[in-house]
């Protein structure tokens, strides 16, 4: 296809064939959507040298639209090089005039353009000679070096909630590593001058799989943008970072369709918007949480299991909202970026990062879903015991704290507060069943004298040569034993040699017993998982067994 | 009486424009009533309205778009403003209908425009002093200056005044429209010396672009 100079002309206009050039006829394309689709297509239909356009288009001329159509030529990627081409505009006012004119009169500022290189305006009786000789094209590091801090292109829009989610779909999708289908790049002018400054090749950097190899994962993302773009990216972190095992994503696209939604408790992760309406966007600074609908389907979801983890997404940076949302039970949050606060790569590159450590730890902490779901069902055993209500009550509450505290356990002290807390139910257990004589001897409620139970090398098994143990205050472990071997006539060792264990590794910790932490067996450390949720799974399993005992 | 309907649900009139709009509009009262919701007698609006503004989502759809038929059954110069709009659209046919206009413009022009209603209470709502803001005759005769430069430069080496502004061109009614601005009270005889002028002159279209020019600096001269 041969070169050619266009200039954009309305009709009745005859300055292309006076002069030799090409008409691209201009047919009252005012939106931005509708000049971006112009200009693709022209610039398809062409192969253009140069362009040249008047800088008044258009039925209602004050607009300058013809400026307008200039900077979709600049910052339009999809038109490539194309872009770079030198640009002439025709006025008879000077550029300080325009740029004057649009101060004055609260216009748009896009006669930045005129400022910037590449560009000429010119007098219509100079086209000619300036068509001729102006050959000024700039390069795409130009464009990003001069032309870029030159422009002045505002945010047309009133909601942020609406940007934040067509932008950072395209941030978030550029850091992940793909290039959506789902989603267009929305035509607005500021949009592409902001992709255009913000917008350079990065390759995720960190591949590494964040959990659930195994067994794939079952999410639900709660978004009404979920089909422009937030179910694809999220899909494709999911299952790049995961595993090759199958991921399944269900999306709910408002607040009535999550309010119906039946199978929150089966799922690893639910990713779930703040808003899920664009009204709350004009009033969100206004409302309380309660009244955000993201807030009262994340109550719903706690209400069934405050062990479901829930990440937010939000488009607010605002430090006191993301308080909010984690006082509210949020297990993290993801902030949607926004060009109304444009961040530098490195740390949108973060903000991508810290999504995945975020699903990262929603996964790790996939255990506390089942937890809470045995808890609930304890307490409700309990509730049916008769006439145990002070004490039934007092292990309900301390399960609570106990599981309250791990919920939110990070540092590996939490964990060991955590497992601390639930073996007060042992202790609970023991005062209950066990009493004091005045001879220092020790009942045990219905089942006679406490007997001096050890453990047996031998046997393998703890055995008592019918002595009644007499101390000021025997070991826990020796209460709960004469318990479970006397009152509930249970005859699993291998149990009450766990529980020895366990309120061996609560000794060390509480009382700072270094030999004891370290004890080590087989190279391994038999009791540092008072630091990690396993310790308190273990602890947990046996609580699980005495609640059912009683 | 000027009707605008602005249902100002987020509260934008107060807090968006620099200004309290709402205590602004107090101050044409005579000429302007603000009305924010739809239980009101259309047949009593429509019985002393000159004009009507209305917010493009205005609620509910219906009563927007009875107000806006009524609005041009009865001719009525009619602006629809909103937000999310960059241009400003005029009805083809009809440039007392503005289809779109961007809210911020509408109402940065808005108080400028009840001033100038205020000042001339016997004239008719002139609803292109409000697309073009308060330097009305300058902005348009900076309009007309581009347009006439890109039509003079099509005639380049063929420029014929007397068939090239022909009595019923846009060309002719654009430089009749700059007399109007610099002699109003006398704009036809001025225009009548100048025709006359030209005719005999057999310009070209360069130096008869200079002589636009020329009127275009007084008009600016005149009204800055």
């Amino acid at each position: 296809m041969n070169k050619v100079i266009g200039i954009i002309e309305e009709k009745g206009q005859n300055l292309a064939d006076k002069f030799g050039f090409t008409k691209i006829e201009y047919l009252q394309e005012v939106t931005d959507d509708e000049i971006d689709q112009w200009v693709k297509q022209f610039f398809q239909d062409l192969t253009i040298e140069k362009i040249i356009i008047p800088v008044r288009l258009g039925s209602d001329d004050s607009d300058y639209t013809g400026l307008r159509v200039g900077l979709h030529i600049r910052l339009t990627k999809e038109l490539g090089d194309k872009r770079f081409i030198p640009i002439i505009f025709v006025s008879e006012q000077t550029k300080n005039e325009i740029i004057g004119n649009q101060l004055e009169n609260n216009k748009e500022k896009t006669a930045s353009i005129l400022f910037t290189k590449g560009i000429k305006l010119v007098s219509a009786f100079d086209i000619q000679d300036t068509a001729k000789i102006f050959s000024e094209s700039i390069t795409e590091q130009e464009l990003r070096m001069h032309v870029l801090s030159k422009l002045l292109i505002t945010n047309q829009r009133e909601e942020g909630h609406q940007l934040a989610n067509e932008w950072g779909v395209f941030r978030l999708a550029k850091f992940a590593g793909i290039k959506l289908k789902t989603a267009k790049l929305p035509p607005d002018l500021y949009f592409k001058f902001q992709f255009a400054k913000t917008d350079i090749n990065i390759q995720p950097r960190d591949e590494k799989f964040i959990g659930l190899e195994r067994k794939g994962c079952n999410a639900v993302l709660i978004d009404d943008y979920a089909d422009k773009g937030w179910a694809e990216v999220i899909k494709h972190i999911l299952q790049s970072h995961i595993s090759q095992h199958k991921t399944k994503l269900d999306i709910l696209k408002s607040f009535e369709d999550a309010s119906n939604y039946q199978r929150f408790e089966e799922q690893d992760i639910i990713f779930l918007d703040l808003r899920l309406s664009p009204q709350e966007d004009k009033i969100f600074e206004s409302m309380s949480n309660a009244e955000l609908s993201g807030v009262k389907i994340l109550k719903k979801i706690k209400t069934i299991n405050q062990g479901i983890q829930v990440i937010i997404f939000t488009a607010s940076n605002k430090a006191w909202n993301m308080k909010r949302l984690l006082d509210e039970g949020a297990d993290a949050y993801f902030i949607k970026e926004s060009p109304e606060y444009i961040i530098k790569d490195k740390v949108s590159e973060e903000n991508y990062k810290n999504l995945k450590e975020s699903i990262k730890g929603c996964f790790d902490n996939g255990y506390l879903k089942e937890i809470y779901k045995d808890i609930q069902e304890l307490k409700q055993k309990l509730d049916k015991l008769p006439n145990l209500t002070d004490f039934t009550n007092e292990i309900k509450n301390q399960l609570d704290i106990a599981y309250s505290l791990l919920s939110v356990a990070k540092l590996k002290e939490q964990f060991a507060y955590a497992f601390v807390s639930l073996y007060l139910i042992i202790e609970t257990v023991n005062n209950q069943f066990v009493f004091k004589n005045s001879d220092k001897t020790w009942n045990i409620l219905d089942a006679g004298n406490l007997l001096d139970w050890k453990w047996d090398e031998l046997s393998k098994s703890y055995i008592n040569k019918k002595q009644k143990v007499q101390k000021e205050k025997p070991p826990e472990w020796k209460k709960f034993a004469g318990i479970y071997f006397q009152k509930w006539q249970k005859s699993d060792h291998d149990f009450i040699k766990t529980i020895y264990f366990l309120i061996r590794k609560r000794n060390g910790f509480v009382h700072n017993v270094e030999s004891i932490l370290n004890k080590q067996k087989n190279g391994l450390y038999l009791n540092r998982d008072i630091y990690e949720p396993d310790g308190f799974k273990k602890l947990f399993d046996c609580v699980k067994k005495i609640i059912n005992y009683l | 009486m000027i009707y605008l309907f602005d249902d100002n649900e987020f509260g934008q009139m107060s807090n968006n424009y620099g200004v309290d709009m709402l205590d602004e509009l107090l101050r044409f009262k005579g000429i302007i009533k603000h009305i924010y919701l739809s239980d009101i007698e259309l047949d009593d609006v429509f019985r002393d309205a000159t004009a009507i503004f209305i917010h493009a989502s205005f609620p509910p759809d219906d009563f927007k778009s009875r107000v806006c038929f009524r609005a041009e059954a009865q001719g009525l110069p009619l602006v629809v403003f909103s937000g999310g709009q960059v241009a400003t659209i005029l009805r083809d046919e009809n440039n007392n209908i503005i289809l779109e206009m961007k809210k911020d413009r509408f109402y940065h022009y808005l108080i400028p425009f009840l001033k100038l209603c205020q000042n001339n209470p016997n004239e008719k709502v002139d609803i292109k002093k409000l697309v073009y803001g308060e330097n009305y005759e300058i902005e348009k005769s900076l309009i007309i200056q581009d347009r006439l430069g890109i039509f003079l430069a099509g005639k380049i080496g063929n420029f014929n005044y007397e068939t090239d502004f022909s009595g019923r061109s846009q060309e002719y009614k654009d430089l009749s429209e700059l007399f109007y601005f610099l002699y109003p009270e006398n704009h036809e005889n001025e225009f009548s010396k100048f025709d006359e002028q030209i005719s005999s002159a057999k310009e070209d279209a360069k130096s008869f672009l200079k002589k636009l020019k020329s009127l275009i600096h007084k008009v600016r001269a005149k009204y800055e």
